[in-house]
Order: structure tokens, then C-alpha cells, then sequence
């Protein structure tokens, strides 16, 4: 499979007024299209932050990111956001839906982004939703969903636009384990379904079991990778 | 377009009372109080503007052709056909003009008589608002007078005056002879409602004025009336490209140049005074504008995940500020349009019309004033919600999105 996203010797240092905290030391790493890599590692480990330097929403302080080749680093904000819009799907440990907005519309917004017209956005939300079995509760608000609920839409949120990478940020921390277990079950259908390239961050072990390749990093490392 | 619909939608959230809501609902309140006092206090300017444009313009000429030398008869010919053929001259004289002493028994003044073509002093065209007339003999020997002079004079209709000129007196003076008086006959008393009309100026048929001013002087011009006194500096634009020559043009607005500035002056002074409030409501805005990005540090995190750009973001919050400044400007027009129908046609603000020439308050509204007054509502709003949505789109989405 060829290499969709590679980052290389990725360093990151964050400044507090008290102390200098080296979150990332020269992290390398390549993910194959359609491939499912699942990052490990106790807390402060630096999972989040090599997360979100891989998907343009921060920069490191020295290193390279290439998409299919293409320096991200090089994109003005204008493009890495288009970027964004276009090829990657994010979801976060808490769902991050937008309280005044539908689940519909919550599903239509990156969609809107790109002028596609209301109408055309809402309708594709909708199989979306189906997706997630949710199409029922398309036209409720954020808080009258349940947790469970919230999270999948913030699933198909993510794959409003057909992404290529779907990068999920501890997707089950915030769940119980029954509902865990079925936002586990629904990113494997789905990935099998879109060929999604995966790239979940968790603390979870059974998220381990998701299939794929599993990193383990420590202190801003990879320590392994299987 | 994402920014109007999620800008729209943060609008219509606010329903819900909390402090932000408060702020923004008084921010919308103040500028549309600023606008409803714009709308007033112009519309009030405006009819107070067009009532003295009115009064000044009852019966003087919009525009004045000067001769500065008499012209042959070919070109006054030439002026009066090109006048004739301007669709919106409405009428035009020839006249004459100069000072003269006026009097009957013991009773002078010194007045400026003007002779108007007998055609038209003789026509129902001729503008003055009359107070009494007489049909009378006297003919082409007749002077009309102001109710101002004949209180003066204690002359009435049917008297013969005394009239002779500065230049017979000059003359007289110079040569012993007798100055040359012509006696002409009040046959018509005016009043308008410009004073300066009413105390300084008479006037006698053209023909009549003949012995009263030397051969030089008999012709000072051509007045003209326009079916829309505004458009008097579109006809001397075009009377300047004829160049008929030994002329030189006023318009009304050239004559009352002083007062028709102040008159602009003041009404751009309470624009830009009115507009304080507005600007003051501004503030309110900023406030809660302010007050929303901090709020919603999450949704402008989330948003920038999914590839909403920081223009983008700036955009969503600058417009949501014009919506509500959009919002405080058509409620301000409604109450404004509201107050300024109800003085229009029921006169809410009645005056004594035994005191003043006037029973109500005169309101007088332009679409370029509630244009104006949008634009300045908008522009400040845009102003105020700049900061706030240069603040969103700076937003670290790192912090903003950190589960906590």
C-alpha cells in the first residue's frame, strides 16, 4: 500500500513560565492508505500532540509532514484548512458538536465549507446518520442526545466529506464500556466500508484489538511499533 | 455560505436571557434608538429646510440671466427661444432694476423697484402672493407693493406714489433741473412670506420703468421660474455652454449660498452628533461579541478542525456583529418612519399657527437620509465586531479543543 501520510524526526517543546516541557523528540513515522495504526501511551506521552501535528491543526518546532508528498508545513492557513476539510475527519474524546446546530446540520457543516448547497449537505447528513443508525434523531440537538449518540454523529461528522484519514483522539474515553464497545464496532464497519486510513489515539487496550498496527510511545517516543 | 448560516444561527441563540443576551439585546436597542433619532431629528431638518427654500423661492427667481451690457434685441431673442425650448423652464421675464424713493404725502422710502415685462406682469404667472388687488385704469401705469410698505407709507389701494430714481436724482443734481417723477398707481398690495421681498422690493410693469433708469440700465436681465427649482444648476450649466454673450448666471442657490451652507452644516453636525449613540451602542456590541468568542473558544476549535479557515472564523463573527447592528437599524427605522408618518398625517407636534406660519412641525423625509443612516448603523456595527473576530480568528485551536 503506498504511503498516504509521513511525518519525519518531529520535534515539539512546549514553554510554561515554570519549566520547558519537550513533548515530541524526533518522532518518525509512515501510515499506508487504508491502514489502521493505533498509538499508545501513558498520559503525557505526547499521543495527542504527534495527533494533531500530523493532521496540519499544529506545528512542530523542527521535522517534516508530507501528505501523498506534499509538505504540509509549506500550506498557508487557507490551504491547510481546505486540506483539512477535505481529507481528514477528526473525532475527539468529547464530541465537540455545536450546541445550537441540528445533528443534521452538525453533519453538514464541513460540507458547507466547501459552497456545497444547504439542501445538497443536509441530504447527505442524513445517510450519514443512517450510518450511524441515527437518522431518527437527525433533527435533534446536541443536548438531546445521549452520550453515546453525541459521539456518533460526531463520527459522521468526520466523514462528512469523504476523508481519506479519519484520526480519532481517545473516541472512547469519555463513553461507558457498552457504548465503547459499540463506537469500536462502528469505526471497524466503517473503515472497512470507506477504506479509511485510521490513526486512533487511546489509552483503551481494547482498542488494541481493533486489528492493525500498534504504537507504543513514551516521553515524546515511539518506543515500539509492531 | 458557512459563515452567514452559523452567524445567522449564534443570532437566533441568543433568545435564550443570560448576561450575553442582556448586552446584546441592549446593543440592539441603542442603535436603534440612534436611528430613530436620526430618521426624526433629519426628517425635522428636512422640513425645515424645504419650508425656507419654499418661503425664499415663493417669488423669487430660481435662476437670474445678468446682462452686464444691454443686448440687441437678436439676443435677448436667442435667450428667451433657448429658454422657451428647456423643458423645465416653467416661465421667464425681462427686467429691469434699481433704487428709488417712494412716496405719497410726507410719507418716503428707499426701495428697489423692479420692472417686470408687462406680459407677465400683466399674466397670472406673476408670482406674488397678492393681499388685496383693484381692478383699476391705471394700466401699465400701476406698482405693485408690499403690505410691509403700504403700512409704511400708510398708502392703499388706488393711491398714486411718487417714484423717481437714484439716477433722475443724480442727474437732477447735476444739470438743475427738476428730478423726473413718475406717479404710478397702487393697484396691487402682496405679502409674501419673505421678508426680504416684503421691506425692500416693488414692482412696476417694464415699460413703466423706462423714465425711472438711463438707456444703459433699462435691461438688468431675465428671471426664470423652473417647474423644479432644484435642477436651476442644470439650466445654467446649460445656458454657460451656449456662451450668450454679456451675461453672467445665479441661481437661487448661488444668492443663498451662506445660509444653504449653514443649513448643511447644521444637518451634518446632528448626523455626526446622533451618530454618537449609535457608536455608543457600538460599544455593546463589542461587549458581547467579546464575551460570545470567549464562550465559544470550543465551537471555533471544532470548526477549524474541520477546515473552517481563520478568515473564515472572522468573517462568522464580523457578520454576526452587522446583524446586529442590521437588526438595531430596521427596528430604528420602524419607530422613526412610525413618528415621522404620525407628525406627517396627524401632526403629533402641533404648532399655534396664529404665532408661526406653520400649524405643525414640518418633517420631511429622503431614501439618501435612511441610506445614510443605515450605513452609518452598519459600518459601526462592522467596527465594533472587528476586535471580537480578530480575537476568534487568532483562537489556539490546541487550547480550544484540549478535553479538560
Amino acid at each position: 500500500m503506498p504511503t498516504i501520510l509521513k511525518c519525519e524526526n518531529i520535534f515539539k517543546t512546549y514553554h510554561t513560565e515554570e519549566k520547558i516541557i519537550e513533548v515530541l523528540r524526533g518522532v518518525t513515522l509512515e501510515l499506508e492508505e487504508s491502514q489502521t495504526t493505533v498509538v499508545v501511551g501513558a498520559s503525557g506521552a505526547g499521543k495527542s500532540t504527534f495527533l494533531h501535528i500530523l493532521s496540519g491543526l499544529d506545528e512542530p518546532d523542527k521535522g517534516k509532514v508530507f501528505y501523498m508528498n506534499e509538505d504540509l508545513l509549506k500550506k498557508s492557513d487557507e490551504e491547510i484548512s481546505a486540506f483539512r476539510n477535505q481529507n481528514i475527519g477528526f473525532v475527539f474524546q468529547f464530541h465537540y458538536l455545536l450546541p445550537e446546530f441540528t445533528a443534521e446540520e452538525n453533519v453538514a457543516l464541513p460540507m458547507l465549507v466547501q459552497n456545497i448547497s444547504f439542501s445538497k449537505a443536509i441530504e447527505r447528513a442524513r445517510v450519514l446518520l443512517k450510518e450511524v443508525n441515527l437518522e431518527e434523531r437527525a433533527s435533534h440537538k446536541p443536548a438531546e442526545l445521549s452520550g453515546g449518540e453525541q459521539q456518533r454523529v460526531a463520527i459522521a461528522r468526520a466523514l462528512a466529506n469523504n476523508p481519506k484519514i479519519l484520526f480519532a483522539d481517545e473516541p472512547t474515553g469519555n463513553l461507558d464500556s457498552d457504548t465503547s464497545k459499540l463506537i469500536e464496532n462502528l469505526l471497524v464497519k466503517l473503515r472497512e466500508k470507506y477504506g479509511l486510513t485510521l490513526l486512533i489515539v487511546t489509552h483503551n487496550d481494547e482498542l488494541k484489538k481493533i486489528g492493525g498496527r500498534v504504537i507504543t510511545m513514551k516521553d515524546g517516543k515511539i518506543i515500539e511499533s509492531n | 455560505m458557512i459563515e452567514y448560516f452559523v452567524a445567522k444561527r449564534y443570532m437566533k441563540s441568543k433568545r435564550r436571557l443570560n448576561f450575553i443576551t442582556v448586552i446584546s439585546r441592549i446593543s440592539v436597542l441603542g442603535v436603534s434608538l440612534g436611528v430613530a433619532a436620526l430618521i426624526v431629528v433629519l426628517s425635522v431638518f428636512n422640513g425645515f429646510g424645504d419650508l425656507a427654500k419654499k418661503m425664499m423661492l415663493e417669488a423669487e427667481p430660481h435662476l437670474i440671466i445678468h446682462f452686464t451690457k444691454t443686448p440687441d434685441k437678436t439676443e435677448i431673442g436667442n435667450i428667451k427661444k433657448f429658454l422657451r425650448d428647456y423643458n423645465d423652464v416653467s416661465s421667464c421675464y425681462l427686467f429691469s432694476q434699481g433704487k428709488a424713493i417712494i412716496g405719497i404725502g410726507k410719507s418716503f422710502d428707499i426701495l428697489t423697484v423692479t420692472g417686470v415685462e408687462n406680459d407677465y406682469y400683466f399674466s397670472d404667472k406673476f408670482r406674488l402672493k397678492k393681499y388685496s388687488e383693484t381692478e383699476s385704469s391705471a394700466g401699465k401705469n400701476s406698482i405693485a407693493i408690499s403690505l410691509y410698505t403700504a403700512i409704511k407709507l400708510n398708502a392703499r389701494l388706488g393711491d398714486t406714489l411718487g417714484v423717481t430714481s437714484f439716477q433722475n436724482l443724480e442727474k437732477s443734481v447735476t444739470t438743475f433741473l427738476t428730478p423726473r417723477v413718475i406717479k404710478p398707481v397702487v393697484t396691487m398690495i402682496f405679502n409674501t412670506n419673505n421678508n426680504r421681498l416684503n421691506s425692500k422690493y416693488v414692482y412696476m410693469p417694464l415699460s413703466k420703468t423706462k423714465a425711472l433708469f438711463a438707456r444703459k440700465n433699462r435691461l438688468a436681465g431675465i428671471s426664470v421660474f423652473m417647474k423644479n427649482f432644484k435642477n436651476a444648476g442644470k439650466l445654467k450649466s446649460a445656458l454657460l455652454n451656449k456662451h450668450f454673450p454679456f451675461t453672467e448666471i445665479t441661481t437661487w442657490e448661488d444668492t443663498h449660498k451662506q445660509l444653504l451652507t449653514v443649513m448643511r452644516i447644521e444637518r451634518w453636525s446632528a448626523y455626526l452628533i446622533l451618530s454618537l449613540i449609535i457608536a455608543i451602542a457600538s460599544f455593546n456590541i463589542l461587549s458581547s461579541l467579546t464575551m460570545s468568542v470567549t464562550v465559544k473558544q470550543k465551537d471555533i476549535g471544532v470548526m477549524r478542525s474541520f477546515g473552517v479557515s481563520r478568515k473564515s472564523i472572522k468573517k462568522i463573527f464580523l457578520i454576526e456583529g452587522a446583524l446586529t447592528g442590521l437588526k438595531g437599524a430596521l427596528l430604528g427605522f420602524l419607530i422613526g418612519f412610525s413618528i415621522y408618518l404620525a407628525q406627517l398625517y396627524f401632526h403629533i407636534y402641533s404648532l399655534d399657527a396664529t404665532k408661526y406660519i406653520i400649524d405643525a412641525l414640518p418633517v420631511k423625509l429622503y431614501f439618501s437620509d435612511v441610506l445614510a443612516i443605515t450605513f452609518m448603523a452598519l459600518f459601526l456595527a462592522f467596527l465594533s465586531a472587528l476586535y471580537p473576530s480578530t480575537i476568534a480568528a487568532k483562537t489556539n485551536v490546541i487550547e480550544a479543543i484540549k478535553w479538560e
